[in-house]
């Protein structure tokens, strides 16, 4: 709850403090002052700081995000569509993304110190740090220009079904894919590497159980613990490569939103895009944690969040 | 995380048979040479000439080795130039970041208490926001520019440090020397800066690297997503933001070639770091 109230904190001060004189900065600098002022009575920018900042938490608490500057609709129905055209993209993503670089992790820690794993590692360090819209122009040429296979844009005709949905969504999500991918096979293989090294797993091995029943029953099952935290920290970084992604594939998600928002200098709908940013982010930190400590039993929780 | 027991030559020795290092390091090197003395190599002026609009989207050819762009400028000399602008943007605002860290871990670390929690509750709240989007909010309030940059990225990169500086303060000053220092009657200043600070250099080395890297990364997001600041100044990330749209047709030059740029540029800064974090980690 603290972090979430300081998260408010932080947006109000980013887009109501910063400006400055909020009609201004919207309207940029060759707005006559008339008009200035007319906005900033409209958006109650004119009114002293702390009612505005009671103002803004009361509207939070009832779900009122107020009205976008540039598109004069409400932020909170923008930002509907918005987040259910991004969460297509998130998922696939995901749905791709967690398996395979589960797998990369387990195959490079048993195969720790030969060929295998060092390509693993090295590709999932360089795939993470190539920036989404480079690796998404590489894929448009590669796949999209070159040949032919998929369609360039992200955004499928209307009324197309779940398939030809996919179908278009696939080369935007493969730069997320990329990003993430070493992100989480690191952090899997380390996992792995601390499993394997472990006192339990000697007894194990000793014990004389098969290699595979030591690795399915003793190794993932602790090894897979710090994956889940990573998997759930890099939703909140999914949507900070989501802007790129949607701005280069022409997508109409939050990223996207977000872009145009920052652009127009539409303050309120950008600070509505990136609350809700930042709470699906914490959100995905709790589960995290409660499925952390459902997994573990070691960790119990006590009145500490 | 600890240091003691390796020498300061062990560990170069480490390095320099590292293959990660050396790659890493040739990348980089190549990068700040151009960076540094493209104005001597680059065959056009990357801001263009008047005349140069006669010759756009020109594909590559001897003249110009990697093709001109949509207004006919030289993407080669572009190219060359725009190196110079990540290399002075990333490693200046990572720079602020980490002397802004290590001076607040080593007194959230020494002190602890109220300012401690302060700190890492403020933290949260600002890393549940991507450093892209964090950015993005703070320079569409305050209008894009270079400087503007440099400084979120610093302001956010400070506390990000600050946590793992006061991970390794924490564990410092638990130690005998820490305890001596404070019985010969040395103030908390001297304590932090003196004695513990050079005992957290490694971390803090390491985070440097990190953090360059992702300096990089966002520098060049933001230049592509139009918050980059000046538009004057040739920017690998603009030049792409400029010219995907030709894609469709045929011409992938002007887009083309800065990607692979960017590309190899963030591979080799990783690489760098990843060796640098390896030995320190051993």
């Amino acid at each position: 709850m603290v972090s979430l109230w300081l998260l408010s904190v932080l947006v109000f001060i980013g887009t109501n403090l910063l400006p400055g004189d909020v009609g201004r900065r919207i309207l940029g600098p060759f707005a006559t002052q008339e008009s200035v002022d007319l906005l900033n009575a409209r958006l109650g920018t004119d009114r002293p700081l702390l009612t505005q900042y009671f103002d803004y938490i009361g509207g939070l608490l009832t779900g009122d995000l107020g009205q976008s500057v540039s598109f004069a609709r409400p932020v909170t129905e923008m930002l509907g569509s918005a987040l259910a055209h991004s969460a297509k993209l998130a998922v696939l993503a995901f749905v791709i993304v967690v398996p395979l670089s589960i797998l990369g992790g387990v195959i490079a820690a048993l195969k720790r110190g030969t060929l295998i794993d060092r390509s693993i590692t090295v590709f999932g360090l360089s795939a993470t740090v190539i920036p989404e819209f480079v690796s998404g122009i590489v894929v448009i040429v590669l796949f999209a220009i070159t040949l032919g296979w998929l369609p360039g844009g992200a955004q499928a005709p209307a009324g197309s079904g779940v398939l030809q949905q996919i179908r278009y969504l696939i080369l935007p999500a493969i730069p997320l894919v990329l990003v993430l991918f070493g992100y989480i096979a690191r952090i899997t293989r380390a996992g792995m590497i601390d499993a394997l090294d472990a006192d339990y797993t000697r007894t194990a091995i000793l014990k004389g159980l098969p290699r595979n029943v030591v690795i399915r029953r003793h190794v993932l099952r602790n090894a897979l613990l710090p994956t889940i935290a990573v998997v759930a920290t890099q939703v909140g970084y999914l949507f900070g490569g989501l802007v790129a992604v949607e701005v280069l594939f022409n997508y109409q998600g939050v990223g996207r939103l977000i872009f145009d928002a920052a652009q127009k200098a539409d303050l309120p709908l950008l600070a509505g895009g990136v609350l809700v940013i930042g709470v699906i982010y914490q959100i995905a930190t709790l589960i995290a944690d409660m499925m952390y400590g459902a997994l573990n039993p070691r960790v119990r929780f006590g009145a500490e969040t | 995380m600890t240091v003691s027991g390796v020498s300061r030559a062990q560990r170069r020795r480490q390095l320099s048979r590292s293959a990660t290092f050396w790659v890493g390091a040739t990348i980089s090197l190549i990068w700040i040479v151009f960076a540094v003395f493209g104005d001597f190599v680059t065959p056009y002026d990357p801001a263009g000439t008047p005349t140069d609009i006669l010759n756009r989207l020109a594909r590559p050819s001897p003249e110009h080795l990697m093709g001109t762009d949509s207004l006919g400028r030289d993407v080669l000399s572009r190219l060359l130039a725009g190196a110079r602008q990540v290399l002075i943007v990333a490693p200046l605002a990572t720079l602020i970041g980490t002397v802004g860290g290590t001076a607040l871990g080593l007194i959230t670390g020494y002190f602890g208490g109220w300012v401690d929690e302060a700190v890492s509750r403020v933290l949260d709240a600002f890393l549940s926001i991507p450093l892209i989007i964090t950015a993005m909010l703070v320079l569409a309030a305050l209008g894009p520019t270079t400087v503007g940059v440099i400084l979120v990225i610093g302001l956010v990169f400070t506390p990000i440090i600050a946590r793992t500086v006061r991970a390794s303060t924490l564990a410092e000053a638990r130690l005998d020397y820490v305890t001596a220092a404070k019985l010969r009657g040395e103030g908390p200043i001297h304590i932090m800066f003196v004695e513990i600070l050079p005992n957290v250099m490694g971390p803090i080395i390491v985070e440097f690297t990190v953090r360059l890297g992702y300096a990089i990364f966002t520098t060049l997001a933001l230049s592509f997503l139009g918050f980059g600041g000046d538009p004057s100044v040739p920017d690998w990330g603009q030049s792409i933001a400029n010219h995907y749209v030709f894609l469709s047709g045929d011409i992938w030059w002007p887009t083309l070639f800065p990607a692979l740029a960017i590309a190899s540029l963030v591979v080799g800064v990783n690489l760098l770091a990843d060796a640098i974090a390896q030995i320190f980690e051993t």
